[in-house]
């Protein structure tokens, strides 16, 4: 807990104080992504577009909808292709986005001048980042499930597939899934603290991620040494547990091993990025501050 | 094209030709572009993860045990070809509207328009370096597709083939300048259209798919002006003679396939010639409206 001293006397913020903060912070970057009305519009269009190539190179390839789904039945243990494309791809664009809105949120804070001041208020700054992660998964989770109502419409996947008792777990899994999510944020937000402009280097991660995820195709198509480099990225369980909870798809183990690295991953990787975080954050305070970007 | 320049010190200075300005601004563009390496390397990492991407993605539709489709000459030709149709189109939609954005932002775009050089030449200057990029990523696509894919057969001495991939790039250039154009106006309105023009164009010109997947949305493919050279380059690479559009129009309305398909080499050629005289005036036109209104330089 942090202590200030205004005017002689000791201000000891409250936890909720601390609270409105983050409810603060939470509203105000929601209020100002709500200005933006298309790019509102686009978050939910673009990810079903990007899952139609797949979805219709699919029958293309292999010669009609029904060889497609056979073969792809062969390789997923499923042969509903459209709501296994499009939930990859949905994910990927969720991860995508996290990544990039919690970095561009600090370099802007950068770049306008203003990130020195917020390290400077009377309020621990991790109360002002857990506003900005809960806006960032709110923002991309609402845009997740407008996009996947949306492309199940198009694709003419059956919304029964969705409405199962599964999708309660399905729900749980995407919960857990964000922890492992804001951990990778935090360290792309560390990686800003320290390096100013990555934009070249988000860029390169988010190509890589979403090779190595599956989001096109399941990671079985992969030859040994990308399957293996696929499996150490805690989202890849997290996307293919996803699809084969609503889908029937296979799991990778089966359902308590991955449920069980899921969990593990989600415990871990958070813990191990405010453990980063903190350590770049205290290195770049000590050299050149927050002011310079 | 020769302009003026009014000064104390030089009386009446001339700028040079237009060739002479285009030269020396497309200078200053690589020169730009020449200081951030990464993202020039960045370039050369995405088409290999593009390419991988659809490979992966081809592979998962494939029977096991197969021994078609990715490795036939006919898929691996298509998706080379596909891509570099694709850069032009991504290109044409994004380059030259960001560059005059940027411009725009940093507040140099208003000194550019007021200053006495030729507007044309800094338009052409701002495409230079994305053509180059792409005439070298050509032969780096060949290969990669080469490895990844199987076989290219490409068929050098087939004129036709080269005439549809000339006019159908050349109609980019009028697509691009429409979109400068429609920068300038949007402003940062334009970012999340651009946005969704790329995936339209992805999907509805039938570059990496057969259009009749589109089942009634094939309609919306016959709207891209696009579509109509890519239909004729995927049909020349496979050797067909009646294209996939033509087989569209014969089917809905009974239009004979072979006259149709003159009549589709007609259309393109004439695409190629008018779409970047259009799209020039519709850039002029925004850029004149601009000025009078005094908007230039607002962002």
């Amino acid at each position: 807990m942090i202590k200030y001293f205004t005017e002689g006397k000791v201000y000891n913020p409250d936890i909720r104080s601390n609270l409105k903060i983050t409810r603060d912070v939470f509203i105000t970057r929601l209020l100002t992504y709500g200005r933006y009305k298309g790019q509102v519009l686009m978050s939910v269009i673009t990810p079903v577009m990007l899952a139609a190539l797949p979805i219709l190179m699919g029958p293309a390839i292999a010669g009609s909808p029904e060889s497609a789904r056979i073969s792809f039945e062969a390789k997923t243990g499923t042969g509903n292709y459209a709501g296994f494309l499009l939930l990859g791809t949905l994910f990927f664009n969720l991860v995508s986005n996290s990544l990039w809105n919690f970095g561009y949120w600090l370099r802007r804070e950068q770049m306008q001048g203003t990130l020195e001041t917020l390290y400077s208020t009377p309020t621990d700054r991790i109360w002002l980042l857990t506003g900005t992660s809960l806006y960032v998964m709110v923002r991309n989770g609402l845009s997740f499930i407008f996009a996947l109502i949306l492309g199940s419409i198009l694709f003419a996947i059956p919304i029964g597939a969705y409405l199962q008792p599964t999708l309660i777990l399905a729900a749980l899994l995407f919960v857990i899934g964000v922890f492992p999510l804001f951990g990778l944020s935090l360290i792309f937000g560390a990686a800003v603290l320290r390096f100013k402009d990555v934009n070249s280097l988000i860029s390169v991660v988010n190509w890589v991620f979403s090779f190595l995820l599956g989001v096109f195709y399941p990671i079985t198509v992969f030859p040994v040494i990308l399957q293996l480099l696929s499996l150490i990225l805690p989202l890849t369980w997290v996307n293919n547990a996803l699809r084969a909870v609503l889908f029937e798809a296979n799991y990778f183990v089966n359902f308590y091993v991955d449920f069980g690295i899921i969990l593990a991953f989600a415990f871990f990787i958070p813990m191990i990025s405010i453990w980063f975080f903190t350590r770049v954050e205290k290195s770049v305070q000590k050299r050149e501050g927050f002011s310079s970007y | 094209m020769k302009h003026t320049n009014f000064s104390t010190d030089h009386p009446i200075r001339s700028n040079g030709s237009f060739w002479y300005q285009w030269l020396k601004m497309s200078k200053k563009e690589i020169l730009i572009q020449f200081r951030y390496p990464i993202a020039f390397l960045m370039n050369f990492i995405q088409i290999i993860i593009i390419i991988l991407f659809f490979t992966f993605s081809a592979k998962a539709f494939l029977p096991t045990d197969s021994k078609v489709g990715l490795t036939t000459a006919f898929t691996g030709t298509s998706i080379f070809f596909g891509f570099i149709i694709y850069y032009f189109i991504i290109t044409g939609i994004y380059n030259v509207g960001n560059s005059l954005r940027n411009e725009q932002i940093t507040g140099t775009l208003e000194t550019i328009f007021l200053s006495p050089s030729s507007t044309l030449a800094n338009m052409f200057s701002r495409m230079t370096y994305t053509i180059i990029l792409n005439i070298i990523f050509i032969p780096f696509t060949y290969l990669i597709v080469t490895f990844a894919v199987g076989d290219i057969q490409i068929d050098l001495t087939n004129l036709s083939l080269w005439i549809y991939i000339f006019f159908t790039l050349i109609s980019t250039l009028g697509l691009s300048f429409t979109l400068a154009g429609l920068a300038l106006r949007l402003k940062e309105a334009m970012q999340p259209l651009l946005g969704l023009l790329e995936f339209t164009f992805m999907i509805f010109s039938g570059v990496f798919f057969p259009i009749s997947l589109l089942g009634p949305a094939v309609i919306l493919s016959l709207l891209f002006p696009i579509s109509y050279g890519i239909d004729l380059v995927k049909s020349t690479i496979s050797g067909n003679t009646i294209t996939e559009i033509a087989m569209v129009f014969n089917q809905s309305l009974g239009v004979d396939p072979l006259l149709f398909v003159n009549i589709q080499i007609l259309f393109v050629i004439f695409l190629g010639i008018t779409f970047p005289i259009i799209g020039l005036w519709i850039f002029h036109y925004t850029v004149t409206q601009a000025k009078k209104t005094g908007n230039l330089a607002q962002f």
